[in-house]
């Protein structure tokens, strides 16, 4: 049977239905054999030299078995890791620097015994100056955090994180063409305006969890990582053991969103393996996992200026990010951000700074998009408030600088490949279709993936006709394995049934870089296209031999090889060409930078860009505000999987709507006032827009299998602009710091009707 | 209980306590079950008393025909407290003896003058709901005593409860229980934002004296009562903003009562 | 809390099931340690998110915060009880059909929560499934599919 409209979700069903039997193993729910369960001391104070750490009393609790602290780090290959900078200590040794920091790891027997005995550890503290925003991070006097910068040359294309020494200022990275200046010295119009974004929480449902195992010199490791080989590295590094003696499993994640991206909890549950001599497990608290890591906050200062047509004619920025304490991704957020301020526009001199800073607050990391939400809520609110300005609709003012397809947001980026006016017009007509008139509130996002195209795959042909791929792509929940199922049984034309994807592990599966930037559909879905085709070509090879034809005259069918009318399944095939009824074949792919007919050296493969249109509405006596209409709209070239496609974006934009309305990690001296999931809000059912439809463009004009593009983060991008823009439109208020909380719309209508009066 | 004295705790649908010891908040080497004792679950009405017994789950009240007949506004607010699960599991006992500051229940018993009756080996004491709860996690409830029942008084009152929720968490609420009769005296009660539901004595006073009129003067008593309170400050809602959600809720809940349509 | 063990039994997954615990171990342990029931989820342990909804006797509850000892003499069903992949519930196959589910890691609360929610009210609109469901967090699907799930569900 051929197979040849999209896949319904029939295809999807063979990936979701362990999930909803209860049969979906995630990490959380690995067991081990001799197995102990770790509990983490955490620092409650936000900056400290710790004087003294004393774990007798715990150490003698019966039941535990191990305690892990700063004293056992002298061991190690390498103390201190980090993905830019080496930054981190597997465990705080002399000095802590946020709240939730580990000092110490128990590990007993049982849970309960590990978590008695974290109250039996003394630590004292000799505190510190600290700094809990970005801007006390950059201010003269500021108390340094890290005494040396360790940058490891290890940034993708673009050499390293450029820290600046003797400051929190980890990374420093500018954008700058045209002259700026000069510019504002013709412009008609300069406008300057200032943004804040807050950091946030992931709040992946499933917390942090890690197995670690060692057998002799070889090491498992069992986590709900999104990047397996990132953590194989950072291991090998830290431990001094081969890469080729660490074995990273990644069963089902319950949720990533970045913040499993990297390396995490993974060598401080290593170290405590080591210690203890057996299997040790460490499953954070949801409440941990927020002290784990979150989005970087950000301060944007945007300098713009226009001709008197409303032309854009300059763009100056400068982003200030709140790293945390440690840089984690941070430097690449920086980065990003740099990019992703500037918008699908026609700006002809641009000067951008974007600075990195740590503060004595929880790590800030990867989150969908890195860097995209914060520098979209600056550039598309003051967007509108130009327009408002300027007399200009706001749609039109877009219009007028929008760069066409094919236009360069920056020359040394790949063209636009979407048309962004088409997409505008598409989102009015989808808010027109849910009644009541146009958007109240719009905004537009270009942001340019940080794709790095290494990823490798195989695909396993067995005797019965089965199929296995192999791929260290994770599911984080994106539907990862059905887009692979779809690529590989449309290139060997098998039933999609019939092919399995393997979990990753690193001992069988060929490096991919890991899951996150939307680089899976095309660069994984590359590999195992490629695989296949290498896998047909061997078959088709070994048919030729058998049926005594070329292999052109013959072509793969639903479990086999037919010449003619003649068919012959796998099994008759490989028993005729090996000699045994037994065999595989494996095809095996690696997608690079130099892969043969693509140019991937490139940056982006491919723009993810997103339109959002809403309408809201205010209760003005309380500040609540509803969204009552919201539309997305996305070019992802070819939706494989179009459902779980539009669920991505539908997903995008409701983490959106928590970042527009809700969500902010709180500090207050320092310490972390609503890092639980009681005091955090994010969005619940009733949150969400009553009338919501997602637009998908399929052109076909991707670089990946089918002409798709990557997607999944660009539907987060326009939420909160738009909602402020609605905001603004309806009701005469404009808010510059996320979120928009009923308190601070309630002081903004006073204020505005103190000014009317 | 007494024998444990401050080691023991009664324990009913553990949403609150078992929480509590979850995050240290509170410890206790004992707990002594009351989920065992069924009388202490039942809803009946004795003339015009609607008596609720303590362990009574938020669900069960809000599907109770008694309760949506005699107090149709304790059933609506049971409906829509916290999340299903813990109306499942929650009981209007523990609700009240937990004192939590942002719990509901409490201050729309305190405008319906519900009557607490507890039970030691010393007998039984009655307390009015509106005295019962006096600070954050505070009562009168003795060591070794047990919340047996609530004792609602059935009366010719239009009563509302209104309140403003962000997320799960209730920012203001207000009840109003306003007597059909002019002469009998309204009950106007605000909580959730400091560490106990208080009364309204000049709203109180003011509805009595203007029976019927909505206005300015209403306003200017609701602020006058809530300007005496202490108010919480915290990453939800600052003091002066939760001062005006209490107005705005106030004012709400007695326009809803005040409005003929509103439930008997 | 000083421990005792108690003899306890209930209906699990419709099969009768006898057991001693310690007074203070909760379901969720129970569930997942003792009887192997992994598809009951722990995720923020505070009663707040839904994940490791369990039917008490066609009620939703926490697992997370109720303990064992409380389930003794009830009927108690997780996910797995539900159906399995050869004959699964029509509230799983409505979230399949409808692709309202990513991660799966809220799943199988979200469908007990459904389950409970037709138990009581077999046509919701779309307000009382947002009432019913607003416990139960995913921060996946932006629940969208969710509703469509449910709401196809409510009309048969």
């Amino acid at each position: 049977m051929r197979k040849e409209s999209p896949p319904d979700n029939n295809t999807a069903r063979a990936d979701l239905i362990d999930k909803v039997t209860g049969g979906a193993v995630y990490a959380s729910d690995i067991r081990v054999p001799r197995m102990a369960h770790g509990r983490i001391l955490r620092s409650a104070v936000p900056h400290a030299r710790i004087t003294r750490l004393d774990v007798t009393e715990a150490s003698a609790l019966d039941g535990v078995v191990t305690i892990l602290t700063g004293e056992d780090m002298a061991t190690l290959a390498q103390i201190h890791w980090g993905l830019f900078l080496n930054d981190r200590p597997v465990i705080a040794i002399d000095k802590v620097r946020y709240v939730g920091e580990p000092v110490a790891l128990v590990v007993a027997e049982t849970l309960e015994i590990a978590e008695a005995a974290l109250d039996l550890i003394d630590i004292d503290y000799e505190h510190l100056p600290f700094v809990d925003t970005a801007a006390a991070a950059i201010a003269p006097d500021a108390p340094v955090l890290h005494d040396v910068h360790d940058a490891i040359a290890d940034f993708y294309f673009t050499g390293q994180a450029k820290p600046v020494a003797g400051t929190n200022i980890f990374q420093k990275f500018g954008v700058s063409t045209g002259d700026a200046t000069a510019a504002e010295c013709d412009a008609a119009h300069i406008f300057e305006h200032t943004y804040t974004f807050p950091g946030v929480s992931h709040f992946a449902l499933e917390p942090h969890s890690v197995v670690a195992a060692f057998e002799g010199d070889d090491l498992t490791v069992w986590s709900g990582a999104q990047s397996p080989t990132a953590v194989q590295k950072v291991l090998s590094r830290v431990f001094g053991i081969a890469v080729a003696n660490i074995r990273i499993i990644v069963p089902f994640v319950g949720g990533g969103f970045g913040g499993k991206a990297s390396v995490k909890i993974e060598p401080l549950v290593v170290a405590a393996a080591r210690k203890a001599g057996r299997p040790v497990r460490v499953t954070l608290t949801l409440a941990e996992s927020m002290l784990t890591c979150r989005r970087l906050g950000a301060t944007m200062t945007l300098h713009t200026s226009l001709d008197k047509t409303g032309k854009i004619l300059s763009k100056r920025a400068t982003i200030l990010l709140d790293g945390g304490a440690y840089a984690d991704t941070g430097p690449a957020v920086a980065a990003k951000a740099a990019h992703r301020i500037i918008g699908p526009y026609d700006i002809a001199n641009l000067e951008i700074e974007a600075k990195a800073v740590y503060t004595n607050t929880v790590p800030g990391a990867a989150f969908r998009s890195i860097g995209g939400p914060q520098a979209v809520w600056a550039t598309e609110s003051q967007m509108d408030e130009i327009a408002d300005a300027m007399g200009i609709d706001p749609v039109e003012l877009r219009r007028r600088n929008l760069l066409p397809r094919g236009g360069e947001i920056l020359d040394t980026l790949r063209p636009l490949d979407a048309d962004i006016g088409d997409m505008i017009g598409r989102a009015d007509q989808a808010i027109m279709n849910l009644g009541d008139g146009a958007a109240a509130g719009i905004a537009v996002a270009a942001t340019d993936p940080g794709i790095l195209p290494l990823g490798g795959a195989l695909v396993r042909v067995l005797v019965d006709g089965s199929i296995i791929v192999m791929s260290n792509s994770v599911d984080i929940g994106q539907g990862v394995r059905t887009v692979l199922r779809e690529v590989v049984a449309k290139m060997l034309n098998q039933n999609p049934n019939s092919i399995q994807i393997a979990n990753p592990d690193t001992s069988t599966t060929p490096f991919d870089w890991g899951t996150g930037a939307s680089r899976s559909t095309v660069i994984m879905g590359l590999a195992v296209e490629d695989a296949a085709r290498d896998a047909s070509d061997q078959i088709l090879a070994l048919a030729s031999s058998v049926f005594d034809g070329a292999p052109n005259d013959l072509r793969l069918v639903p479990g086999g090889v037919a010449h003619g009318d003649e068919f012959l399944p796998f099994q008759d095939v490989y028993h005729r060409a090996f000699g045994v009824d037994s065999g595989e074949v494996v095809g095996r792919a690696m997608v690079t930078p130099t892969r043969d007919g693509s140019d991937f050296k490139k940056s982006p493969l491919f723009w993810e860009t997103a339109v959002g249109a809403c309408d809201v509405d205010v209760d003005q006596e309380i500040g609540t505000l509803s969204v009552t209409r919201y539309v997305g709209v996305a070019d992802v070239g070819h939706a494989i999987n179009p459902s779980g496609a539009e669920g991505q974006e539908e997903g995008a934009a409701v983490q959106g709507l928590g970042h527009a309305l809700f969500e902010r990690l709180d500090y207050v001296d320092g310490q972390p006032v609503n890092a639980t999931p009681i005091a955090y809000r994010v969005p619940a059912i009733g949150d969400i827009a009553k009338r919501a439809h997602t637009v998908l463009i399929e052109n076909g004009d991707g670089p990946g299998p089918m002409g798709a593009k990557g997607m999944g983060e660009g539907g987060i991008l326009p939420v909160a602009p738009a909602i402020a823009n609605a905001l603004a439109r309806r009701y005469g208020i404009r808010i510059r710091d996320l979120p928009l909380t009923p308190e601070r719309i309630w002081r903004a209508l006073r204020k505005r009707g103190d000014d009317a009066t | 209980m007494a024998r444990y004295s401050d080691d023991v705790s009664p324990y009913a649908g553990g949403t609150e306590l078992l929480l509590a010891m979850k995050m240290h908040f509170a410890d206790y080497q004992h707990l002594v079950d009351l989920k065992r004792i069924p009388e202490l679950r039942t809803i009946i009405r004795r003339d015009d008393i609607v008596s609720l017994g303590a362990l009574a789950t938020h669900a069960t009240i809000a599907d109770d025909a008694i309760i949506s007949g005699a107090v149709p506004a304790l059933g609506a607010l049971c409906s829509s407290i916290a999340n299903a699960r813990v109306r499942t599991s929650g009981t209007i006992g523990g609700n009240l003896c937990f004192a939590e500051p942002r719990a509901d229940p409490p201050v729309l018993l305190a405008a319906l003058d519900a009557q607490l009756v507890l039970k030691s080996a010393r007998g039984e004491h009655h307390i009015s709901a509106s005295q019962f709860i006096i600070g954050a996690l505070e009562t009168l409830r003795a060591p070794d005593e047990l919340l047996l029942r609530i004792e609602i008084p059935v009366t010719a009152c239009n009563i509302r409860y209104e309140r403003v929720v962000f997320g799960h968490r209730t920012i203001a609420g207000a009840a109003a229980a306003i007597p059909k009769d002019p002469a009998n005296k309204p009950r106007i009660w605000v909580g959730c934002i400091g560490t106990h539901p208080t009364s309204l004595p000049t709203t109180e006073r003011y509805i009595s004296a203007n029976p019927a009129s909505l206005d300015d003067g209403l306003t200017h008593a609701i602020a006058t009562d809530i300007g005496t309170l202490d108010i919480v400050s915290d990453e939800d809602a600052s003091a002066d903003y939760r001062r005006h959600l209490a107005e705005t809720v106030t004012r709400r809940a007695i326009t809803a009562a005040a409005d003929k349509k509103g439930t008997p | 809390m000083t421990s005792s063990t108690h003899n306890i039994s209930m209906t699990l997954n419709g099969e009768k099931t006898n057991a001693l615990v310690e007074a203070h171990t909760l379901l969720i342990d129970f569930l997942r340690d003792a009887q192997n029931l992994r598809g009951v989820k722990r995720s923020c342990d505070m009663q707040i998110c839904g994940a490791c909804t369990v039917l008490v006797g066609d009620h939703p509850v926490s697992s997370c915060t109720m303990l064992a000892v409380d389930a003794d003499g009830a009927d108690v069903v997780t996910i797995e009880g539900l159906g399995d992949r050869d004959n699964l519930d029509p509230v799983q196959e409505a979230f399949l059909e409808f692709g309202a589910l990513q991660c799966g890691f809220c799943t199988p609360g979200m469908i007990l929560a459904t389950k409970a929610l037709l138990f009581s009210n077999p046509t919701p609109s779309r307000a009382e499934i947002e009432h019913h469901l607003s416990g139960n967090i995913c921060r996946c699907t932006g629940y969208q599919k969710i509703i469509e799930a449910v709401e196809s569900l409510a009309q048969t």
